[in-house]
């Protein structure tokens, strides 16, 4: 075939193509925005790729690994994320929501609030002096809480856009930035401001939220400091996390021995209105009990799980791998709630109520290599054994509907 | 230089993708290490061919990193197998020469592990900074030294050994052309006979670059066994590498062949 | 050759070089170098003022290769190579060295060394500048056609989706007629729609559009070429035809495992799922007492994986079942419920409310079928039960079609162990193929539901759409060289390709390794490999590197 110096470019071929806008608005910088935002610009389409947050990357860039590969989640988001930043066809606008849409398919109008980071974004070079001098502390959200960062920060060093922001809400309007920034970037009077948009189409990729924990208070969370929600033991595991990779306990950063995770803790529950399945909390779960094994060789995770989910391409095959080459424990049961164990103040550990049957089948085997626990087994119903952490596994569909589509005659 | 205040050189290749990004997370994340690595980048690790590790070693460097992402997350998919396998034989032929295979460090860091990569960093320098400058381990003295890494250089330039590596994953875990397996061990017998076949030939011919020189003598010069010489001369003879300029009484002398 | 003059432009990036490296001394050591005609010293190399420094420099010095020594080229190597092309310089005539994120942010306390480590990386830089060679990358055209191979819903899905967006498309299918899968099912979950009219629609679509061209009786005998360039022989009938496609689509689906071996499966009194859901179509089913076997065959050794759709197909048909008689009784033997998301879990609520009984079991204690009853273990009630009946129905997985490989080899993508279609990357590309140009969706991928093999055909042709609308591909500039002298023709580096960018083809002089410049990925695997160093590597080539290493062991001045 030989090649031309000059390539033949065919249009879409839509007959009714007046007033027809040829370009797309993309709600949400998660993976699926991101995916959706990059196939549409490779093909001419011009995006906007809009984030409330101040940078895109969504979920994803807080996982340390993906399951069933094990691949580093930030290594293959950052890629995509450097060419959104790049591409010629794609503006991405943070710190942005949609305040009004209205229209019809092929023409609509968007306006979009976008609030201020006090960062002018063509300047900042993503140096970092200003975090290095900030004197105020704020709690460092894509963290988890789990640590705190400044005032000014940057979500993580592979964010795009490289640029910082200023948490409004804990700046004590010091003046420092300003001063030690090296590119003048720092403007203090940035308001909010207005973005009007003409788009053809718009794709909703929102994304979703964890479940509140605190909805289930009988878990512990919030009492106990080893309790923690599945995120925040992504970015515990993260080599860029809070601990540096290293599996630590949040009440007083000693390497736990046993780790539980909780399934289905908030899903597969009318009484907190969510009664479907999170369909991937299976997968994440034995992943992250993988992952921390890999870290830190003696950890001991079990699974607390209903039905075992692994459905997907790879996935069974990866459950079996943790059984077989990691040794992560599976119990089929509902843990009832993490007690304060007397053998081991401060740290929670579980009663697991059951059949006088599971509890043999289950729990005895925990019993004996535990050891240190005098409890007898067989013919107990009730068991208690120190637990380190327990982990909750579960998301929620952000409601989707946010604002009204006014959609014209 | 003394040998208390030796600073080692190290040379690292880092792929694109993977550790090259952790290196540069490790900048990012301001994590310190030593300043004795200099670092060459390419695409992935695959690109590095052997030879480049033999020729790091002439030209004096102490310590080799090769360092690729972890082994079924290459961005090229299944590149850092063939660096696994080339790196293997590239360490089989450095202790052929003489040298502490430990100078060559293979390892795989993701684009999220700079903590992982300064560490190596660390570990590496150090490990050469013990073992001594290039060729402390070895009796021989530089010159000869450098001939035989210049041999190995060649070898594994050479056909016969870069066929066998490009071969070995699909002969030893999938099937040969007959439908067979050929076991682990079968395959490092051969290459290992090939290692010795090619090295052996290849300082032959280095001997006799600037004189023609018997059996005899190649066999003293290089310490190998006349019988062995012989072998390997009537190969490189048949090659047409080498030619007799002639005998002298009842020996004959080699030479290469010049075009 | 003509002169080469080399401009090192060394960054300060603030005080992140500039506080940790004695930068001024670099600029000196640089213009030092051999080649090198011009040196400066910036801020921010990268801002407006030093991209047009360095613009500025080619155009008046006469530059013809530019070395930046700052951050690192994993961001900022395209942002420079675009100032030296718009300066008219080529940009692969670009070199750049790191010399903060692998040099001054790592050796923050020791500025001697790391200055000293920085002169090494320049004069590495500068020995590497001065063997580049300008790149062209070349655009090849790409033919707007597709061809989909497979008329299910996966297939018709696609087919309609890529004709709308105004491409031709050739729809392949093996039997005489469109449909697939759905041809045997009754309804589908969880909405209760008939399968067939599901089909009639898609198909009606299908005919109203003049861009498809269905061949039923169809099957693909060959494949060849490379993206934007395939041409597809086809068998219909008796007849032979070739197709040229821009892009491929794989929606060959899959099969129903048949489990002659297992829990005494006759296909009277114990049958698959499949075959229930036949039954069903027809109105024949009258047993009362029916029992169901989840995991039949699945998640053992052979078969080791969960085929995802029969938890939801037992539940849609055990309803069926039960709204139709009432009074008959349901089992399901299951090992674990799989109903992820709302809908199917919502199903499996009903389902309980229904009154079909839910029995779990482990694989260690397998069922027994007998010929009036079926011995379970149920692993909850920790007892063996014995449960009368009139029909079984075995839970099977999906197989793979037994001619997937055959199919694999002629478009030369890979299957994977269980001979699924393997895609180039089950999270990133999980439509893709990682030979460019060709997609898969549906079962042919792996055991899929209705809805997710629609959405994966509307990935796929979304995925395909890119190159044909786009109407050509850029070729990877870093692309091997063969030297057919050498090149013995011993095919290694075909072997080795994972992207199928060199095949060994027959020339004039003999077998010779042949580049596809349009699928290459520019990874260097075969050049490293090469048994007789036949192989160059554009822009990463052998001499390249061995200057880089040699500069490095120069002793310094």
């Amino acid at each position: 075939m030989k090649p031309s110096k000059q390539g033949t470019t065919i249009n879409p071929r839509n007959q009714d193509s007046e007033n027809k806008v040829g370009s797309v608005l993309v709600v949400g910088g998660g993976i699926g925005g991101i995916q959706a935002t990059l196939d549409l610009a490779e093909s001419g389409y011009k995006v906007y790729l809009i984030d409330s947050s101040s940078s895109i990357g969504g979920i994803m860039a807080q996982l340390d690994k993906t399951f069933p590969t094990n691949d580093c989640s930030m290594c293959i988001l950052s890629p995509k994320l450097v060419e959104c930043g790049r591409h010629l066809n794609v503006e991405v606008l943070t710190c942005s929501e949609i305040t009004t849409i209205s229209g019809k398919a092929g023409n609509f109008d968007v306006a979009l609030s976008q609030h201020p980071r006090y960062i002018d974004l063509e300047k900042c070079t993503g140096c970092g002096e200003c975090s290095k001098f900030c004197p105020v502390d704020a709690i460092d959200r894509f963290n988890k809480g789990l640590t705190n960062t400044t005032a000014i920060h940057i979500d993580y060093p592979q964010a795009v856009p490289l640029v910082y922001t200023i948490d409004r809400e804990k700046c004590i309007g010091c003046g420092l930035c300003k001063n030690v920034c090296l590119a003048d970037a720092v403007n203090y009077s940035d308001k909010e401001r207005e973005v009007r948009l003409n788009v053809g189409a718009v794709i909703l990729a929102p994304g979703v939220e964890e479940f509140n924990p605190n909805l289930k208070s009988e878990y512990g969370y919030g009492r106990f400091l080893n309790v923690v929600t599945s995120t925040e033991f992504e970015r515990i595991l993260s080599a860029s996390g809070p601990f540096k990779g290293r599996v630590e306990r949040p009440s007083d950063g000693e390497i736990p021995q046993k780790i539980a995770f909780l399934q289905c803790i908030g899903s597969r529950d009318v009484s907190c209105g969510n009664g479907y399945c999170s369909s991937v909390c299976c997968m994440y779960a034995t992943k992250e009990a993988v992952i921390a094994k890999e870290h830190m060789n003696q950890l001991e995770p079990t699974i607390f799980y209903i039905d075992m989910r692994a459905y997907g391409k790879d996935f069974d095959k990866y459950i079996e791998r943790s059984k077989k080459e990691y040794g992560v424990r599976f119990v089929r049961c509902r843990v009832s709630e993490p007690l304060a164990s007397a053998q081991s103040p401060g740290l929670p550990s579980t009663g697991i109520l059951t059949r006088d049957h599971l509890t043999s089948y289950g729990v005895a085997s925990v019993e004996s290599k535990e050891g240190t626990e005098k409890s007898t087994v067989s013919n107990t119903t009730d068991i208690r054994i120190p637990l380190a952490i327990i982990i909750f596994a579960i998301w929620r569909i952000l409601p989707l509907i946010l604002w009204e589509v006014n959609r014209g005659t | 230089m003394t040998a208390y205040n030796f600073e080692p050189e190290i040379l690292g290749f880092l792929c694109n993708w993977c550790s090259y990004a952790g290196a540069d997370l490790a900048g990012v994340s301001r994590i310190q290490y030593p300043t004795n690595i200099r670092i060459i980048r390419v695409m992935c690790s695959a690109r590095v061919d052997p030879t480049f590790i033999l020729e790091a070693f002439i030209q004096g460097i102490d310590g080799v990193m090769v360092l690729g992402c972890h082994l079924g997350t290459c961005h090229y998919l299944t590149g850092n197998y063939n660096t696994e396998r080339r790196m293997k034989t590239a360490k089989k032929v450095i202790k052929k020469v003489g040298l502490d295979a430990e100078r060559l460090f293979v390892d795989w860091v993701s684009a999220a592990e700079g903590e992982r990569f300064a560490t190596f960093v660390k570990k590496f320098t150090d490990k050469i900074r013990n073992l001594g400058p290039l060729g402390k381990e070895t009796a021989f003295d530089n010159e000869t030294l450098k001939s035989r890494l210049v041999a190995a250089k060649e070898a594994l330039a050479q056909d016969k050994i870069r066929w066998l590596v490009g071969r070995e994953r699909e002969l030893v875990e999938e099937k040969n052309v007959f439908g067979e397996k050929v076991t682990q061990e079968e395959f490092d017998k051969l290459m290992h006979q090939t290692i010795e076949k090619e090295f052996a030939k290849r300082r032959i011919l280095l001997s006799i670059d600037k004189n023609a020189l018997s059996v005899k003598e190649i066999a003293q010069k290089l310490g190998i066994p006349t019988n062995v010489v012989l072998k390997n001369v009537m190969a490189l003879e048949s090659d047409g590498l080498i030619s007799v300029i002639g005998i002298d009484g009842n020996t004959p002398k080699y030479q290469i062949t010049r075009v | 050759m003509s002169e080469v003059r080399v401009g090192v432009f060394v960054c300060h990036c603030g005080t992140n070089i500039g506080g940790f490296l004695d930068v001024p001394e670099l600029v000196k050591y640089a213009l030092s170098l051999p080649n090198v005609a011009f040196t400066q010293e910036n801020k921010y190399t990268c801002s407006e003022t030093g991209l047009s420094e360095i613009k500025k420099a080619i155009l008046e010095i006469q530059l013809n290769r530019i070395v930046v020594a700052s951050c690192t080229p994993r961001t900022h190597e395209p942002l420079f190579r675009s100032a030296c092309k718009e300066a008219g310089l080529n940009p692969f005539l670009f070199q750049f060295v790191n010399i903060r994120d692998q040099c001054s942010w790592v050796h923050m306390h020791d500025k001697e060394a790391a200055t000293k480590k920085a002169k090494d990386l320049i004069r590495m830089g500068v020995a590497n500048a001065v063997l580049l060679e300008p790149l062209e990358e070349l655009k090849i055209d790409v033919n707007p056609k597709a061809v989909v191979i497979g008329g299910g819903i996966s297939g018709m899905t696609s087919a309609i989706s890529l004709a709308n967006r105004g491409f031709e498309v050739r729809l392949i299918e093996k039997s005489e007629k469109l449909g697939g899968t759905l041809n045997n099912l009754y309804k589908l979950y969880p909405t209760q729609i008939d399968a067939s009219n599901l089909v009639t629609a898609k198909i009606g679509e299908i005919e109203k559009n003049s861009r498809i061209k269905v061949l039923t009786s169809s099957q693909v005998l060959d494949v060849d070429g490379f993206v934007g360039n395939y041409t597809v022989k086809i068998k219909q009938n008796n007849k032979v035809q070739n197709y040229d496609a821009g892009v491929i689509i794989v929606a060959t689906g899959a099969d129903v495992y048949k489990p002659s071996d297992l829990y005494s499966y006759d296909g009277e009194r114990v049958i698959t799922q499949l075959e229930l859901e036949k039954a069903l179509k027809r109105g024949e089913v009258k047993a009362q007492r029916i029992i169901m076997i989840q995991c039949a065959g699945a998640r053992t050794k052979e078969r080791p994986y969960c085929s995802k759709v029969c938890c939801p197909t037992a539940l849609k048909n055990a309803l069926l079942i039960k709204e139709k008689n009432d009074d008959s009784q349901l089992y399901i033997l299951y090992r674990d419920m799989v109903t992820p998301g709302t809908e199917f879990e919502d199903l499996y609520g009903k389902a309980r409310e229904a009154g079909i009984n839910f029995i779990k079991y482990s694989p260690e204690k397998e069922p027994i079928v007998e010929n009036e009853s079926l011995k379970v273990y149920d692993e909850l009630l920790g007892e063996e039960l014995t449960l009368p009946y009139d029909l079984v129905v075995l839970s099977t997985p999906m197989v793979a079609r037994s001619d997937s490989k055959e199919l694999a080899q002629k478009l030369k993508v890979p299957v994977d162990e269980h001979g699924f279609y393997l895609e180039a990357h089950v999270k990133l590309r999980p439509v893709d193929f990682a030979t460019d140009g060709i997609f898969v969706c549906g079962c042919a991928h792996w055991p899929s539901n209705v809805d997710e093999s629609i959405f994966q055909a509307y990935g796929a042709s979304s995925r395909a759409s890119i190159p044909m609308s786009v109407g050509y591909v850029t070729t990877e500039p870093l692309i091997p060289v063969v030297d057919e002298e050498k090149c013995t023709g011993c095919g290694l580096c075909e072997m080795n390709c994972p992207f199928k960018a060199i095949k060994i083809e027959k020339k004039e002089k003999g077998r010779k390794a042949n580049v596809i410049a349009a699928s290459c990925k520019g990874c260097g695997t075969c050049g490293a490999g090469c048994p007789q160093k036949a192989i160059t590597m554009k822009h990463f080539t052998d001499d390249q590197i061995i200057a880089q290493v040699r500069a490095l062991a120069e002793v310094t001045s």
